[in-house]
């Protein structure tokens, strides 16, 4: 393995009084500062809650929802596991059940994802081979009065609306 | 005798099948219709390998070694000959890996993985057949998955003899069944859900429960007869379940049960998923107790040889007399895997010299005035009206008067066993532990 040698900075004495990193730093505040202050209406922040955020895409990792088939409206996901095998904060509850609608043999008898554990990384969007979870809802705050609250459960997920254009699963 | 497999020089027998020589070294050779203990078929092509001196690639399933044969596993040639013949064999496959339960531990899949990574060539639409085909005896058809590599069929003409499977239709509509009107039917059919390498085999009873990737294995030995046959406890516990016991699966062993186990034996796991809930008496009562006279115990047959051992150290300090009564079927056995004797470890009783004679216990229990019973099925559910009796048990039981102690089954414990043809093996505990502790751990607290 090669070893790369770096330069340890912060020895020399115009580095050890601070005062000119500290100046540098004030000079950007102010910069900005004086900018705002002749101009608000570009400020990058929001008074949230009052104001919403009005630049969600459906790129936006919000909460999940579960998709639906074009053909029937029936439910997309096939319980294959692969979201709950992807997910790193395991907090997908899968139990897999025999499908009774003839559109296929499998699907999901329970569908659970905790909230409170997700970390929301989109792994299992990535994983899943039937574009049947997603997490285009654009919604980026969840309320609840107890911990249960935060379980999103089948019938929950299902009823989600996405942002997106694709409202149903895209998988073949 | 030497050859040489891919530069590694390999010790082998005169005789011997390539494919045989390589499966017994870990050296990876892909197959889906070679089966060590059905034979060969050669029908699949998939285990080519080049071999020195050949003009063209051959299959290792049908050839058999030669002093200083030189075999190249690797090579441009070969993987382009195996990527042809995997496109050819997954040409009309539907790919529903999401729904289908061989995924993980499905031959296709590992061999597309190691060798396929092609994209189809295939223009018009693939061939339907049928799916989710109930054949009985908790067997799972999906044609369409087939590789028709014929091991169900062969095992069910050649190893039962019972021949309900077969190959309908030729070319693209080939596909396996059964006869119209028949279904399979013997007490063996559950193995070619083990033998079929891909997903078209599939078992009704562990349909869809949990995918194969978040299951762990230990090493065991089925008790439901004294044949002892080899088998894998497939397990897990997950965030939301508890541990549970999901299958059992055949481990080979070429002098006991080959790659085979019966459905009676297959399915007695779930017996392990039945263990003690109830909280067991105080072991000072117990204490208590066993300063009465006459004094009985009866112990199953299927208890490990160290569970027995202990039982009897037990029986010996407080003057208790043992016996142990065989679980005899005259209608179990069949001259292949089942015997008569549905005791696990008859043969560890005889060698221990426990008495097993049914008229001196009879006489015993009658004057008996505390019965000890160590899980023996036949003293579990009984009354005894004025006599005094406890029950080590490693399956609940409901509440009942007497004084009673869980201990963990053998899926949760580890010993030895001795089968009917005097072959002693060990079977290993998995990585939970039971709730209850295990029989020597409680007979301890004895001392
Ligand atoms: S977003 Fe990440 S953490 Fe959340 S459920 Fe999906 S895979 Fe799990
Ligand atoms: S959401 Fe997708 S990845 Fe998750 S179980 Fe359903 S089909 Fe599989
Ligand atoms: S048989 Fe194998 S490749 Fe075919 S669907 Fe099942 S897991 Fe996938
Ligand atoms: S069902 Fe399975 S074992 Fe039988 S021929 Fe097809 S692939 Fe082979
Ligand atoms: S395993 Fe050799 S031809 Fe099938």
């Amino acid at each position: 393995m090669g070893i790369k040698v770096v330069e340890r900075h912060g020895n020399t004495f115009k580095e050890k009084i601070y005062l000119h990193a500290v100046f540098s730093g004030m000079k950007t505040t102010l910069k900005h500062f004086t900018a705002n202050l002749r101009d608000a209406s570009n400020l990058p922040t929001l008074c949230y809650p009052e104001q919403k955020p009005t630049d969600i895409t459906p790129r936006y990792r919000g909460v999940h929802r579960l998709t639906h088939r074009k053909e029937d409206d029936s439910i997309a996901c096939v319980a294959c596991f692969m979201c709950a095998t992807a997910c790193p904060a395991n907090c997908i509850e899968i139990v897999a059940a025999d499908r009774e609608d003839g559109r296929d043999e499998k699907m999901p008898q329970v569908f659970n994802i905790d909230l409170l554990e997700c970390v929301f990384c989109g792994y299992c969007v990535e994983a899943c081979p039937c574009d049947a979870i997603r997490m285009d809802s654009g919604i980026y705050s969840v309320i609840g009065e107890c911990r249960e609250d935060f379980i999103y459960n089948k019938a929950k997920l299902l009823s989600i609306q996405g942002i997106s254009k694709e409202e149903f699963s895209l998988a073949k | 005798m030497r050859i040489t497999i891919d530069d590694i020089s390999i010790e082998c027998e005169e005789g011997e099948l390539l494919i045989d020589v390589m499966l017994n070294n870990n050296i990876n050779i892909p197959h889906f219709c070679y089966h060590q203990d059905l034979g060969a078929d050669g029908n699949c092509r998939m285990c080519m390998v080049e071999i020195k001196g050949a003009k063209r690639p051959q299959i290792a399933c049908d050839t058999f070694v030669k002093e200083n044969l030189e075999v190249i596993t690797k090579s441009e040639n070969i993987n382009e000959v195996k990527r042809s013949i995997l496109e050819l064999e997954l040409l009309n496959h539907p790919v529903d890996c999401p729904i289908c339960d061989q995924a993980g531990e499905c031959k296709l899949q590992d061999y597309y993985m190691d060798y396929g990574l092609y994209e189809s060539h295939l223009t018009t639409p693939k061939t339907k057949k049928g799916k989710a085909i109930e054949l009985g005896s908790n067997v799972m058809l999906d044609q369409e998955r087939c590789v028709l590599c014929t091991r169900c069929t062969r095992f069910t003409s050649e190893i039962t003899k019972t021949g309900e499977l077969g190959i309908i239709g030729r070319g693209d509509s080939a596909r396996v069944g059964v006869a119209p009107g028949h279904e399979l039917n013997n007490p063996y059919a559950m193995n070619v859900v083990e033998l079929c390498p891909v997903g078209a085999l599939t078992s009704k009873d562990f349909r869809f429960k949990q995918r194969v990737w978040f299951l762990d294995t230990s090493k065991s030995i089925c008790h439901g007869c004294s044949r002892g046959c080899n088998i894998s406890i497939d397990y897990n516990e997950t965030k939301y379940t508890r541990e549970k016991i999901h299958r059992f699966r055949a481990r080979r062993n070429a002098r006991i049960n080959q790659s085979f186990l019966c459905d009676y034996g297959r399915l007695s796991y779930k017996e392990l998923n039945n263990s003690f809930k109830g909280t067991s008496s105080s072991i000072e009562d117990l204490k208590e107790l066993l300063k009465e006279d006459k004094k009985l115990a009866l112990a199953s047959p299927s208890l490990s040889l160290e569970q027995l051992q202990a039982i009897q150290t037990l029986c010996q300090t407080h003057n208790i007399k043992l016996f142990c009564l065989a679980y005899y079927d005259e209608s179990f056995g069949d001259g292949w895997l089942k015997t008569n004797d549905k005791s696990a470890n008859l043969a560890s009783v005889k060698k221990l010299g426990i008495c097993t004679c049914q008229e001196e216990f009879d006489a015993a229990l009658q004057e008996a005035e505390l019965i000890l019973n160590f899980d023996h099925t036949l003293l579990k559910h009984q009354e005894f009206g004025n006599k005094k009796s406890v029950q080590f048990t490693s399956t609940h039981l409901p509440p009942a008067c007497g004084y009673c102690f869980g201990f963990a089954n053998f899926a949760h414990d580890t010993g030895t066993l001795i089968n009917c043809e005097g072959i002693t093996q060990k079977f290993y505990a998995t990585r939970f532990r039971d709730k209850n502790p295990s029989l020597s751990e409680l007979l301890e607290q004895l001392r």
